[in-house]
């Protein structure tokens, strides 16, 4: 039994993207939950249950750590609150947990909230600290996130030819849809000259082809396809949920991996794609939020996604084809590239600006007729890849 | 006939130029005898690791049969744990070994061995390997800090199959201060070089050939070759002549190669002469210390067949000399850094987890799965290829490999930047992620072969983290 169009998104907001010095996690919570639920036309009564999203409650002092966080920023009180974290993709790992709460029955109205607040502390110690302080003692260490993505570049550039060039070219497209996107981290076009004389943060991968650290947070409201009308017209339904999830820290120690593609997101985008009828996801998707955490990653995820083949998602790049207005648009919010990587809250921000692209919303970066959008969230090593499909009623 | 059966040497990558020292601190004064190059460890190599790489060169990767450990440093890592059981460990000795630390003088190389060499006469262990290793740090600026190379020395004596039969040995031990650091000392200290040079040194060497002679009834025209402790090349040189019969003090010290290598010392070059010495040459190898040492060697028809397997010669030419005085400080942690500084971090750690997997980490067990033959690392309940539970075996991993994929970090807070990171695929299966290290940046590339060298990764809770790194195959 498929959960095919039971679900709407029947509210949407995100904060804007970036070094918010002036915003608290709260404030950010707050201003994206209340923000989901005033479009929705709900208020914080009618909400039966929350998803929470946050990756690192340890750069927060403690905020996200667990579903009470809810009530101590949102003062939503006696009720069932889920903290998620599953890597990168837990937003839209919180939003699917969600998705099959509602679609039970146990709940009417549910809000799922990501929230991160990286830049309280330096960049340094964020994700840096965490990947040396972090894991096995020894097994692994050495691994940074842009580590773990240059070592599949490394290999890519090995088996397929390319170069810097090629990724810088997935940098430069991100940054131009982010300086069309009034919530980026990042407003400013770049050129591939400019990437390439960056410094280098993880050879091959250097200081543009990387994700900044980004605060910000992202909130959506869900009900039962059959009672969004009660609430608004400007909903969107959800027509493919898809998780899988690969080996983790020990994925390069695996004599079986490829260091190459990402078998998560394969499979998330298969059980994805099946639910909603999906055949040819090149010619069906309208518009695809996918996970650039590094432009190496958006090159894989072409591939990995159906959009191109096997070692070919590099011409796509190349050929200008996923640009806001080519072929098959991809990342038009500027991505996490631009637009910024608040880790808890990325996945919910995909599902809020595939949400604004269908529902017309999207201002200067609106993909034109979108009427089938994806969103693709990965986390780890690129081991847990979470896919989601929506679509205009 | 008990004696040598086998030696190993290492020689760290990294070597600093004596004039560079010279320039960096205005010693032009100094220039005339400031020659040559010291060999440097690199930041991730301690006594500890060199021991280990040099004991698995010297039994070849096999310590079948060999039931002692004699670890020999003035500088081991730790006043307090076994260095040799540690070195044991990662050279896979049995359990049941013994393990001995040797320290507190420059002599406790050739006392390690000729205490290896009474406990294969007396019949109390089969085979015993004697690692000597020193990282020796003089005050900044003081001579004798550019005189110091680190560089470590291992042989394997037994009964069977000797290279170089121990015939005998005599010591002196007295109380004597020439070069001394206390437990709270950071750098070696010294006092009247010249008193040390001429009432020990030079006093001590001659009186221990003398007590050799006299109990061997051996005179100097029945040797070949003395082969003693260089401290210096101007001591060195003295020696030879005052000792009446400069022409055995014909071997290269190496000190320009290396530089004064503290408890290895006598036991590299013997390593180095080795190479070239002659079936029946006898060799006299000297110690130095407190007192001294001397072992009367006599060369083998065996060596004919060996002396191609020590590597010295190659060690000795595969070098970087791409190494900074202000690095080399940095390595040894002799400038002063603020506590939370940027580049140190504190990693997670865990004796009883490291307890449980000391096989795997230290000794580099794998496993193989006997239902799908698929080799592994780290060890794994379940098999990571065909899903069966508890079906893999250990299985001791070859520690040479290809370079599958790589990335070199510039934001990890190593010691040293950057870090690179390699995925290498070992000759026999498994493949191992780990730091590379003794590596240009320009030179790895997917295919590269590597061999695992055990190294230090970091510190945490005050305990020394080691591991297994790549490094380029030179030769």
């Amino acid at each position: 039994m498929s959960i095919k169009d039971k679900i709407a998104v029947i509210g949407i907001a995100q904060t804007k993207f970036g070094e918010n010095f002036d915003m608290s996690y709260e404030d950010m919570a707050v201003e994206a939950a209340f923000g989901a639920m005033e479009d929705a036309g709900v208020g914080p009564d009618d909400i039966q249950a929350v998803w929470l999203s946050t990756f690192d409650p340890s750069i927060t002092g403690g905020m996200g750590r667990a579903g009470s966080t809810i009530v101590d920023v949102l003062s939503l009180r006696d009720r069932p609150v889920s903290r998620v974290t599953n890597y990168c993709s837990s937003g839209t790992d919180a939003f699917r947990n969600a998705c099959f709460a509602v679609a039970s029955g146990e709940y009417d109205v549910v809000l799922v909230l990501g929230c991160e607040k990286m830049r309280d502390v330096g960049s340094r110690e964020s994700l840096v600290k965490g990947a040396a302080e972090g894991g096995h003692p020894v097994w692994g260490k050495g691994m940074t996130a842009p580590g773990m993505f240059a070592m599949r570049a490394t290999r890519y550039f090995h088996k397929y030819g390319i170069g810097r060039e090629t990724l810088a070219k997935v940098a430069v497209k991100n940054h131009y849809h982010g300086s069309l996107n009034p919530y980026a981290h990042f407003r400013k076009e770049i050129t591939v000259d400019k990437v390439l004389k960056a410094p280098l943060i993880a050879y091959p991968l250097g200081l543009f082809d990387c994700t900044p650290t980004t605060d910000g947070a992202a909130a959506a409201v869900i009900t039962r396809a059959e009672n969004a009308k009660s609430f608004t017209d400007e909903y969107v339904l959800v027509k493919g949920l898809g998780l899988s999830v690969g080996v983790g820290d020990r994925v390069f120690f695996d004599p079986n991996d490829p260091v190459l593609n990402f078998q998560s997101t394969k499979e998330a985008a298969k059980q994805a794609y099946e639910m909603a009828e999906i055949k040819d996801p090149r010619k069906e998707i309208d518009l695809a939020e996918v996970h650039d955490c590094f432009t190496i990653t958006e090159i894989l995820n072409y591939e990995d996604l159906g959009f191109a083949e096997e070692g070919e998602g590099w011409k796509l790049i190349e050929e200008g084809k996923t640009y806001k207005d080519g072929e098959i648009p991809v990342n038009p919010s500027g991505g996490l590239k631009s637009l910024g990587h608040p880790i808890g809250a990325t996945g919910v921000r995909m599902i809020v600006e595939v949400a604004n692209h269908l529902l017309g919303r999207a201002g200067d970066r609106q993909v034109k007729d979108a009427k089938i959008g994806l969103a693709h969230n990965l986390g780890g090593p690129g081991s847990v890849a979470t896919v989601v499909i929506l679509g205009q009623p | 006939m008990a004696g040598i059966k086998s030696v190993g040497v290492h020689i760290p990558y990294y070597r600093y130029p004596r004039s560079d020292w010279v320039k960096v601190w205005g010693q032009e004064q100094l220039a005339g005898i400031m020659l040559g190059e010291k060999a440097v460890a690199n930041f991730d190599e301690d006594p500890v690791t060199m021991g280990v790489t040099a004991a698995l060169k010297a039994c070849q990767d096999n310590p079948a049969g060999i039931e002692a450990l004699y670890f020999a440093s003035t500088t081991p890592p730790y006043l307090e744990k076994s260095n040799a059981a540690l070195t044991a460990c990662a050279v896979d000795l049995t359990e049941d070994a013994r393990t001995a630390d040797f320290s507190g003088t420059l002599k406790a190389g050739t006392s390690a061995l000729i205490t290896a060499w009474d406990c294969v006469r007396a019949g109390s262990v089969k085979n015993a390997i004697v690692v000597a290793s020193d990282i020796r740090l003089s005050e900044p600026r003081f001579y004798m800090e550019t005189m110091m190379g680190d560089c470590a020395a291992a042989c394997v004596v037994g009964e069977d199959d000797v290279i170089a039969e121990i015939k005998d040995a005599v010591s002196l031990n007295t109380e004597f201060t020439d070069v001394w650091k206390r437990i709270s000392d950071r750098f070696l200290r010294y006092d009247d070089e010249r008193y040390s040079s001429t009432h020990g040194y030079l006093k001590y060497v001659p009186l221990v050939l003398k007590k050799l002679f006299q109990k061997t009834g051996l005179t100097p025209e029945n040797i070949n070759r003395i082969i003693a402790y260089a401290p210096e090349g101007a001591t060195y040189m003295a020696m030879a002549k005052r000792s009446g019969f400069p022409q055995l003090w014909n071997t290269d010290p190496l000190l320009l190669q290396i530089g004064n290598a503290g408890v290895a010392s006598p036991l590299i070059q013997l390593a180095n002469y080795l190479t070239e010495a002659k079936p029946g040459e006898k060799i006299i190898l000297v110690g130095y210390g407190n007192g001294a040492d001397a072992i009367l060697l006599e060369v083998t028809d065996r060596i004919e067949n060996y002396r191609d397997r020590i590597d010295i010669k190659k060690q000795l030419e595969a070098k970087s000399t791409d190494v900074t005085y202000a690095k080399i400080l940095y390595w040894r942690n002799s400038l002063k850094k603020n506590v939370d500084s940027p580049w140190e971090f504190q990693p997670f750690t865990s004796i009883a987890s490291i307890d449980r997997q000391r096989k795997y980490i230290f000794a580099l067990y794998g496993q193989r799965c006997t239902k799908c033959n698929t080799t592994y690392y780290p060890p794994k309940r379940v098999c990571p290829s065909c899903g069966e539970r508890d079906s893999s075996e250990d299985v001791k991993l070859s520690k040479k490999g290809t370079v599958y994929s790589f990335e070199i970090d510039h934001v990890f807070p190593n010691v040293e930047a950057p870090t690179c990171m390699t995925i290498v695929d070992l000759e026999g299966g498994g493949r191992v992620l780990t730091q590379m290290t003794d590596y240009k940046p320009d030179e790895v590339k997917v295919g590269l072969e590597v061999e695992l060298v055990f190294r230090k990764y970091h510190e945490a809770k005050g305990i020394y983290h080691y591991f297994w790194k790549a490094r380029p195959k030179r030769f």
